[in-house]
């Protein structure tokens, strides 16, 4: 198979060209008709399903693949299509523009999310989102008289899978002149069920196949006027989230009653079975007004700001279902949980000369948590155990930030535009162990992109955060390393260069290079995340010649580099929590190759034409442990590293019959291939582990062969 | 609070300004200048570069040089007749390339008549939004393509155009926007990705290449995490019990181009979660080929999200550690 996928590749390559996208039939004499559809049949070689099929419906059956029907008139025009008729993927598209009057559009289109069509499990689904094991084996498990293997009886396959439905509707009312009025709706229903931790301890991890059947409705009506001289704008954008499964109940595999005990939490060993929330309904609402306006010189403001809510309340959940520990009170029933978002965004832009154009913009984002602080005195960890809870209440985290940006930018050499701009970002936050962070970029970029041979960008940021109000305290009260800096926040530095380049020695031949390096340090950062290095190259090209002929190739290279620390420690005052001699740290290398390649050939014989693409995706990453010198650790068996190998090629054929009939047929090669300590083959070949009854989900490589035989027709 | 009071007051005078500018006093001059743009379907836009004294010659006086222009224009909405805000209700070709008059008498000067590839990108990019400048082109200016010296016509082409929709020089939004953005768009055909090659979703689905208030030419919200949200609502919140790097910012932890970790993680776990959490016990263990030789269900799997499942948050009064 590699040795047929190196060939492929050596000849697109020769051929000298660049495609990123999925195959599709290839142009040809056929007139092009108002009316289309696309039928035939599709055959595939392999039964299993799952990540070939991730995102897509590709099933062995007749197959209606696209029906398209559009009506041009001078007044309006009509346009519907169908895709993938009856299959898992199915999309139907309308649009109608009369213009100058209306344009209204209504789209429903499925996503598809397939897990796999091998993966098993011992519970079984008693009501929507409560999972069952065989009371006797859990006894007996209990007992001693028996272990998790003996589960091995009531396995039963799973086909996992969700499904994204999402119906859409917009309309659109051109008022007058000047005024637009529009409304959209949209619904997304999400159903079907996938993987879900649900663990009763370190010594008891499971995961089942939690149900999904959730609905999010979505409107926006806006009202928008605009002259030559400025524009205003009002809209209300609301938000409501349904599910119709907020809690997950499923038996503990290892307890048969519920008994409670100090190290439940460890060994998972007290109660029969867990509780867990699940997503809880929630809804937003924003109202929004914006405005621009001209000025003298070339000049233009704009203003926008909203107000907007987003809202949860949901039931609560006692602190536990384990019947053996005495209930604890709620402060209250419901979450009453509640932000409110402001954002506002003005910007100034000005051309005080033709060769000058300026740019100054003020960025403001507030999430103000007002969710109540919920009373904390006791908690019940994993089901298992009464602990104190290790905070008084819980803490609504929320943030302000402001963003200041100007940028000059000077046209005055006719081929060159030379840029500098200033940013500020300034946050504050509550709940986190930095209040105040400020970040100071500069930057620079060259972009001539009107020479006679392509164009050339070059740009480069530097930036610098600093943080202020630093309360290390939190770190001692969460058993952390006071030198600890999360590094999302932590004092950083950044550098990031940028080029592309654009070459067209003649009009029918493009090649283009980007290349581009990023480096981050936290200085200050002791331990978490210290490095992070991105380098990434690519190159493509682009041959097109009017008689139709397209060939397009492109290689990406990306190499992503870190360095975090850590100590291996028990929690204060044990002494290993001090111990130097206990840090290690681990570096991350990954380096990906992506190749794409296409080549079209409209006459490759008398009225049949030929599409060529393939795909192919490399990666390979390291995690690498390292020790402290004179380490009293235990030697480190270092991780093996991670592999993936993905790749579609597909080959179309189509001859044209007559000038409204083409037949063809295609084939598609699918490759998968991985090694990867987590999820990879071989890893969960069960799905009884002693300490973790799981799905035996995993990433299957695959190699699927598929057949497509179609048939285009113009009406 | 000073801040904030001066941000709404400027909003308020933005806001009453561009009001303002709809508003006008109903002066003889501007009611004779109300009843000629009646007369007129379509606003056009006062030429910028065409020099002075030139007159407006008709669009078959430019089809008889020009004979192809309208091959594809043709059915496009700027050649839609019906429609009195096209180009071709006003003054045809010259609504947008200026009066031709002094281009015919000499069609080899440049600037007798706007070539649009010979311009500068924002003289450019204003005659489009003379038109286009509300709803998803409302914010151009001053956006990052603008200010990066993109015009309109770097990636749309109003007479040849080769997409079926959004009049792109590319056959899709992927084709064209990887001619800059390469590596981003080689990420979306890695083992995680969005479903882009799919055909699901496209560049678009996210951001709007003319501008936003959210950053990163976000489309959707004011922040990353509004974006994600307005598909993923379930992640919304807010929670009883906050994740506070997810709250911060969903690209802490995820790719949304693509990566080569399940659920788009920039990093699989544990160690991804290691770089916050390096505190005592469990979270500060090594997990190394004995683990995995054990299976360790810290490891193998999701890692820590086998028991902390409910990481973008829990509304659980247990559900301090995410475990509930």
């Amino acid at each position: 198979m590699r040795r047929v996928l190196s060939l492929v590749f050596l000849a697109l390559a020769a051929a000298g060209t660049v495609s990123a996208q999925s195959p599709a039939a290839p142009a040809s004499d056929l007139q092009v008709m108002p009316n289309e559809v696309v039928f035939g049949a599709r055959l595939n070689s392999t039964p299993v399903m799952g990540r070939f099929m991730r995102y897509e419906d590709l099933r062995s059956g007749p197959l209606v693949e696209r029906l398209r029907v559009s009506r041009d008139r001078d007044a309006w025009t009509f346009d519907a299509e169908m895709r993938n008729l009856g299959y898992r993927d199915q999309g139907y598209r309308a649009e109608f523009n009369r213009y100058g009057k209306i344009k209204a559009s209504f789209d429903y289109n499925q996503i598809p999310l397939w897990f796999g069509n091998v993966e098993r499990t011992p519970y079984r689904e008693e009501t929507p989102g409560v999972f069952r094991l065989n009371d006797t084996i859990q006894s007996a498990i209990q007992n001693g008289t028996a272990t998790l293997a003996a589960y091995g009886s009531e396995l039963r396959d799973l086909d996992l899978r969700s499904r994204r439905d999402t119906t859409s509707g917009r309309f659109l009312f051109e008022a007058t002149r000047h005024l637009d009025l529009s409304v959209a709706i949209s619904s997304t229903k999400r159903s079907g069920a996938q993987p879900w931790g649900a663990s009763f301890g370190f010594s008891d991890a499971t995961v089942v196949p939690v149900p999904l059947d959730r609905r999010n409705n979505d409107v926006t009506a806006a009202a928008e006027w605009s002259n030559t001289r400025g524009s205003a704008r009002i809209a209300y954008d609301g938000s409501w989230f349904d599910n119709g499964i907020e809690a997950l109940v499923w038996d503990n595999p290892l307890r048969f009653s519920d008994t409670t005990n100090a190290n439940a939490y460890s060994t998972g060993l007290a109660s029969s079975q867990g509780r867990m929330s699940l997503w809880p309904d929630s809804s937003a609402h924003t109202v929004s007004g914006s405005g621009t306006i001209t000025l003298p010189h070339r000049s233009r403001l704009f203003g926008y700001a909203s107000v907007g809510t987003w809202l949860q309340n949901g039931t609560l959940l006692p602190f536990t279902i384990n019947t053996a520990i005495p209930p604890i009170p709620l402060e209250r029933e419901t979450a009453e949980a509640k932000a409110v978002i402001t954002s506002m965004n003005y910007r100034y832009t000005s051309r005080p000369t033709p060769t000058t154009y300026v740019t100054a913009s003020y960025r403001l984002y507030d999430f103000d948590n007002q969710s109540q602080p919920f009373a904390l005195t006791n908690i019940v960890r994993l089901d298992g155990t009464l602990a104190a809870s290790p905070a008084a209440e819980t803490e609504p985290f929320g943030y302000t930030r402001h963003f200041g940006d100007v940028d000059v930018s000077s046209n005055r050499f006719r081929y060159v535009a030379l840029r500098a701009g200033y940013g500020v970002e300034q946050d504050h936050r509550t709940y986190r162990y930095v209040e105040t962070t400020t970040d100071h970029q500069v930057r620079a970029s060259v972009d001539s992109v009107a020479l006679p041979w392509g164009s050339v960008r070059l740009q480069y940021d530097h930036s610098l955060r600093k943080g202020t109000g630093l309360d290390e305290q939190v770190f001692e009260e969460i058993n952390e390393q006071e030198s600890l800096r999360q590094f999302d926040i932590a004092n950083r530095s950044r550098d990031r260069v940028s080029a592309i380049v654009q070459y067209l020695p003649i009009p029918a031949l493009g090649v283009s290079g980007t290349a581009s390096l990023g480096r981050e340090r936290r200085p200050d950062s002791a331990f978490g995340l210290q490095d992070n290095d991105v380098h990434s190259v690519a190159l493509g090209a682009d041959y097109t010649v009017t008689n139709g002929v397209l060939a397009s190739v492109s290689y990406g290279y990306d190499s992503y580099r870190t360095l975090q620390r850590s100590r291996q420690a028990n929690p204060p005052p044990d002494p290993t929590f001090f111990d130097e001699r206990r840090d290690w740290q681990t570096r991350m290398n990954e380096h990906t190759n992506t190749f794409t390649a296409s080549l079209e050939l409209p006459h490759v014989a008398p009225s049949t034409s030929l599409r060529v693409s393939y795909d192919d995706v490399r990666d390979r990453s390291r995690y690498l442990y390292e020790l402290a010198p004179s380490s009293t650790l235990t030697p480190v068996q270092q991780l093996p590293e991670v592999s993936t190998s993905f790749g579609v090629l597909s080959v179309d054929v189509r001859h044209t019959v007559s000038r409204r009939l083409a037949v063809g047929a295609g084939y598609r090669l699918d490759h998968f291939d991985t090694n990867d300590f987590a999820l990879g083959p071989g890893i969960m070949d069960t799905a009884l582990i002693p300490t973790f009854l799981n799905l035996q989900y995993q990433w299957r490589p695959y190699d699927v062969h598929t057949v497509y035989l179609r048939a285009t027709y113009g009406f | 609070m000073m801040r904030r009071r001066i941000a709404w007051s400027v909003a308020g005078l933005v806001y009453a300004c561009a009001l303002a500018g709809a508003v006008r006093v109903e002066t003889p001059v501007i009611a004779a200048a109300t009843a000629r743009q009646a007369a007129a379907p379509a606003k056009a836009a006062p030429p910028k570069t065409a020099p002075p004294k030139a007159d407006y010659v008709g669009s078959d006086t430019c089809l008889g040089c020009h004979d192809d222009a309208t091959k594809h224009l043709a059915s496009t909405p700027h050649w839609k007749m019906a429609n009195p805000r096209s180009p071709v209700a006003d003054k045809g070709c010259e609504s947008c390339h200026g009066p031709g008059s002094r281009h015919i008498e000499d069609p080899g000067d440049d600037s007798t008549i706007r070539k649009f590839p010979k311009m500068s990108p924002h003289e450019t990019s204003a005659t489009c939004l003379t038109c286009h400048a509300k709803a998803t082109h409302a914010l151009w200016e001053g956006s990052t393509h603008d200010v990066r010296n993109l015009s309109c016509i770097t990636c749309h082409s109003v007479h040849n155009p080769v997409s079926a929709r959004a009049q792109l020089k590319a056959a899709d939004e992927p084709a064209l926007c990887i001619t800059c953005h390469r590596t981003q768009v080689l990420k979306v055909s890695r083992v995680s990705h969005m479903p882009v090659a799919e055909g699901k979703m496209t560049c678009t689905s996210c951001h709007n290449p003319h501008g936003s208030t959210n950053v990163r030419l976000l489309k959707v919200g004011n922040w990353i995490n509004e974006s994600c949200v307005s598909c993923h609502t379930e992640k919304r919140g807010p929670f009883l019990f906050e994740h506070a790097a997810g709250r911060e910012s969903c690209i802490t932890c995820h790719d949304p181009h693509g990566s080569s970790s399940e659920k788009m993680l920039v990093a699989r776990p544990p160690m991804l979660c290691q770089r916050c959490h390096i505190g005592s016990r469990h979270p500060s263990t090594i997990y190394d080929g004995v683990a995995l030789q054990a299976r360790s269900n810290r490891l193998v799997g999701r890692g820590c999200v086998n028991c902390h499942q409910n990481i973008h948050g829990s509304n659980h009064p247990s559900g301090q550690t995410l475990t509930r």
